[in-house]
């Protein structure tokens, strides 16, 4: 799997490959990314790599296909915000080549990103002191979009995610979930044929969850066609909606396949992870002088 | 047509959001006029030497409407700089700034858009300014060529956005600690006669100042306003900024897409 960082995962280092598909929306081929331990002038300068580095991504083959929804699993830092961020153009790859409809994201991120619609998981990223309207009116129009089309859209996907009486509210005065809601109609106000969702249901209440999970798979994907990629650490939510998982370890592919299929090697990676960390919390917990016992109790 | 409308759509956010701080005008009216004041009783004080200063002769002699246009450029370069670079800064930071370049909005429109409100703004404090130093303590105008002055302030203009996109890069790169707006700020106070008439400097201090463009916008200006200077007369000082704007928009221009694609090889586009 190439990782050098320390804490690989005990899952079995197998590099999994997603099929190919020969008319894929999104075509991710061998690509891996690593980021500086250390941050210094030189090292922000430079482009070559520098000698210590954290592997995030290693050698990773994603295709998704037209009108189809994946899922992107695996535990916290497992590297699936970074293929996100690759494939939307805000990282760059080491290595490797990644096409969306066709255009490379190095050479055409422009394309690339007129084809995409990105829901990031920081719900903070807006205007604080405009309102939800004018928030949507704003980025809709780096979007490209003017006019009535542009106000059709706020009002499409404003009433997509419910927040049509909230429209007029200032985004500071928004629950957590409601700027999340706003984060979701953002992301479809292009109405754009590919949809990333980076941990999109993160602050939404169950309600809330499930009915974006009812949009993203009923309307997105089976009736408007739209290809969906979909990073979750939520198993019940990657179980829901999902046509293909692909589980994501430590920045490589571990498994592909439906979830049913898969979701064994799932659960053993979130454990695997949770353990490790459990045992380094233990250790410390000795060098200062306190066993802690696993069945509950301290001495 | 749709970059203009996605230009206008920055400076109609900017705009709301700056009227969202209502008292945020009232306030930047009041310095302007406080600094009207103090620089008119710093010039009272001095009044009886005022007429011995030779090197003010050329501007028509009073100290006060030369250091109120002084003031009020060096301000306006310092203010849209600071303005520039803060607004970008605190993108980084809500994550405004990767919101956006997840959008095909070319960076060019991205940084342009972004500079358009802190030039107006400033460009608004500075007329703000000049017009209480005219109308509340009587600066004489001797208007001169019109065009050559709104020449002047258009590349003015383009200068500042010039150094506004280099200092923005270093920000989107740097995070913190912009040299840009420093140097520009301390060279131009120190320079380019803000506060006093740079033929009293060495020879070779003022062939330096040359190279600021703010010494041609205040050599043109304080000619053009104070002297009513003709078109002949400007044409020096309208050569120097028309010769830094043609090689430093370009270049930074180059600077911040290189900053750009720095980030995203580094994954900190995000990172503040």
């Amino acid at each position: 799997m190439g990782r050098s960082s320390k804490g690989q995962c005990k899952i079995k280092a197998v590099t999994h490959s997603d099929p190919e598909i020969s008319d894929a929306m999104i075509s991710v081929r061998g690509v891996s990314k690593s980021f500086r331990k250390k941050s210094s002038i030189i090292s922000t300068l430079r482009f070559w790599r520098p000698k210590q580095q954290i592997a995030a991504l290693a050698d990773v083959n994603i295709d998704l296909a037209r009108g189809e929804l994946v899922t992107l699993v695996g535990p916290n830092g497992a590297g699936k915000s970074t293929l996100l961020k690759i494939i939307s153009t805000l990282i760059q790859p080491d290595s490797g080549t990644v096409f969306v409809d066709g255009k490379d994201v190095l050479k055409n991120p422009e394309d690339v990103k007129a084809r995409i619609g990105y829901v990031l998981a920081d719900e903070r990223s807006f205007y604080w002191r405009l309102s939800c309207r004018e928030n949507l009116r704003f980025f809709g129009s780096l979007q490209g979009l003017t006019s009535k089309w542009l106000e059709e859209r706020i009002e499409v996907s404003s009433a997509m995610f419910g927040l049509g009486e909230y429209l007029d509210k200032e985004f500071m005065n928004l629950s957590t979930g409601q700027r999340q809601r706003l984060a979701l109609a953002r992301g479809l106000i292009a109405d754009p044929p590919i949809v990333l969702f980076d941990e999109a249901t993160r602050s939404l209440d169950p309600g809330r969850a499930e009915r974006m999970r009812w949009i993203v798979k009923d309307l997105l994907v089976k009736t408007q066609g739209k290809s969906v990629l979909f990073a979750s650490h939520d198993m019940e939510e990657v179980r829901a909606i999902s046509d293909r998982s692909i589980l994501m370890v430590n920045g490589s592919i571990a498994s592909v396949g439906p979830f049913e299929q898969i979701e064994d090697r799932v659960r053993e990676a979130f454990a695997e992870e949770a353990r490790k960390e459990t045992e380094e919390f233990t250790k410390l917990l000795e060098t200062h002088g306190i066993v802690f016992d696993s069945e509950g109790g301290n001495s | 047509m749709r970059t203009l409308i996605t230009l206008w759509s920055f400076v109609r956010r900017d705009i709301k959001v700056a009227v969202s701080y209502r008292l945020q005008f009232f306030f930047q009216a009041t310095a302007m006029l406080s600094i009207c004041i103090t620089f008119f009783f710093l010039t009272m004080m001095f009044s009886e030497v005022e007429a011995n200063i030779d090197s003010l002769d050329k501007y028509g002699g009073s100290y006060f409407a030369f250091v109120t246009i002084g003031i009020a450029i060096s301000n306006y370069v310092d203010f849209s700089l600071r303005t520039f670079s803060s607004s970008i800064r605190q993108a980084q930071m809500t994550g405004t700034f990767e919101a956006m370049m997840t959008t095909p909005a070319s960076i060019g429109v991205i940084i342009g858009g972004s500079s358009l409100y802190p030039l107006l703004f400033t460009s608004f404090r500075s007329a703000l300014l000049i017009f209480f130093g005219v109308f509340l303590f009587g600066i004489e105008i001797k208007l001169g060529s019109i065009g050559a002055l709104g020449l002047v302030i258009i590349l003015t203009v383009i200068c500042t956005l010039a150094l506004g996109i280099f200092s923005a890069g270093f920000i989107v790169l740097f995070h913190r600690g912009d040299p840009v707006t420093a140097a520009v700020s301390g060279l131009t106070w120190f320079l380019s006669g803000v506060i006093y008439p740079k033929e009293i400097l060495p020879d070779w201090v003022q062939s330096i100042a040359a190279f600021l463009p703010v010494t041609h916008t205040l050599e043109a200006l304080r000619l053009g306003l104070l002297q009513g200077a003709s078109w002949d007369t400007q044409q020096n000082s309208i050569i120097g900024l028309a010769l830094f704007a043609v090689i430093t928009v370009p270049l930074s221009f180059l600077w911040f897409s290189w900053t750009i694609r720095r980030a995203k090889f580094a994954g900190a586009l995000a990172r503040y």
